[in-house]
């Protein structure tokens, strides 16, 4: 009997958590900032409801790849996000299975090329 | 439900309390919503002093939809959250009976190793057996009921998946009846297990109590407003 595969939810449900954690890896942020910095470096190509940045950070959190703090910024009280030791090995495992699945739809759309040009 | 052009004319602060409301209605924990409308209000903030005109709708999603996305972030994160059937539905019941069996299994053992041989049940050792039967038959669908109805508050499920754990062992407490028919021969006492239900005698303590956690349970669950938020 064949082994039963493992789905991969994370290939399309892993990718605002890669992007989060990879955003908070480089400097603590709050939840605002981090949706301005998502639309800024995304260049816009990511465009999404801020307000669903929350659910995610409060989940990161409880699975402690972040930890939060209210900190005073800019005269305001703000929770602040940042990326714990646990959170970054998480990111390294999510950047690295992210590259695999990159490089794997990347080999299949040269491959489709490859066939085209073969039969026409 | 809110239509998106009522949405967008909505206030900022109207527009937390409804997704307040919205979150608490389907069984949000309170810190939890009290946290996210927080934070989402710090957003706010930040929206305004960026663009005055715009609404807040427009950049964190229309109440309805954020709600959704809240909700099922929030369940995801707990086995009870994701499997709400199995945990609620059809876990109880099973749960209750092993839970029953291994104290009663430890009662006996806890007896035997007390009085000694038990196969005489002498007075003292009957009679500890039966109160300990009628202890274990109330305590325990009580304790499943509390349990699974906590596990199903905190996942933050609906009034009707905590219901559904506390009417089983309600049910449950009604129908399960054992005892101990007590022998002065040595190995003819007999301990009995079954079910059955009787329409018009009052349902025992045993029935009434998963009823009670419910009952706390709808109590506790007062709507979100304004001053629960604060």
């Amino acid at each position: 009997m064949p082994r039963k595969k493992k789905t991969n939810p994370d290939f399309l449900n892993g990718v605002p958590e890669l992007v989060m954690l990879r955003l908070l890896s480089r400097r603590p942020m709050y939840g605002y900032e981090l949706a301005q910095q998502i639309k800024l470096q995304s260049r816009e190509h990511l465009t999404f409801g801020e307000g669903c940045i929350y659910p995610l950070l409060h989940k990161l959190e409880e699975a402690g790849h972040l930890a939060s703090r209210r900190e005073d910024v800019g005269g305001r009280s703000r929770v602040v996000y940042r990326v714990t030791p646990q959170g970054r090995k998480r990111l390294a495992a999510t950047v690295s299975a992210w590259t695999q699945v990159v490089q794997a739809v990347e080999w299949i759309l040269q491959g489709e090329a490859h066939v085209q040009s073969v039969s026409c | 439900m809110s239509s998106p052009s009522l949405v967008s004319s909505m206030s900022p602060e109207n527009m937390l309390q409804n997704l307040a409301r919205q979150l608490a209605r389907r069984g949000l924990p309170r810190g939890y919503v009290r946290r996210v409308i927080s934070e989402l209000r710090d957003h706010g903030d930040d929206v305004r002093q960026e663009s005055e005109g715009e609404s807040l709708a427009s950049r964190l999603g229309e109440p309805r939809a954020l709600a959704d996305e809240i909700v099922s972030a929030y369940r995801k994160k707990s086995f009870i959250g994701r499997h709400p059937l199995f945990a609620l539905a059809v876990g109880p019941i099973p749960l209750a009976i092993l839970i029953w069996a291994a104290v009663m299994a430890g009662t006996f053992l806890g007896l035997q190793w007390w009085y000694g041989d038990m196969s005489g049940l002498e007075p003292g050792a009957a009679f500890a057996l039966l109160v300990f039967n009628d202890v274990w038959k109330t305590v325990v669908p009580f304790a499943v009921a509390g349990v699974a109805a906590w596990f199903a508050a905190r996942s933050g499920h609906r009034l009707r998946w905590i219901a559904l754990p506390c009417l089983l062992m309600a049910v449950w407490a009604a129908a399960f009846d054992s005892g101990l028919q007590v022998s002065p021969f040595p190995n003819q006492s007999k301990f009995t297990v079954g079910l059955g239900m009787s329409l018009f005698s009052l349902p025992p303590l045993a029935a009434c109590l998963p009823l009670l956690v419910l009952a706390w349970h709808v109590i506790h669950r007062a709507p979100f407003n304004q001053h629960s938020e604060a």
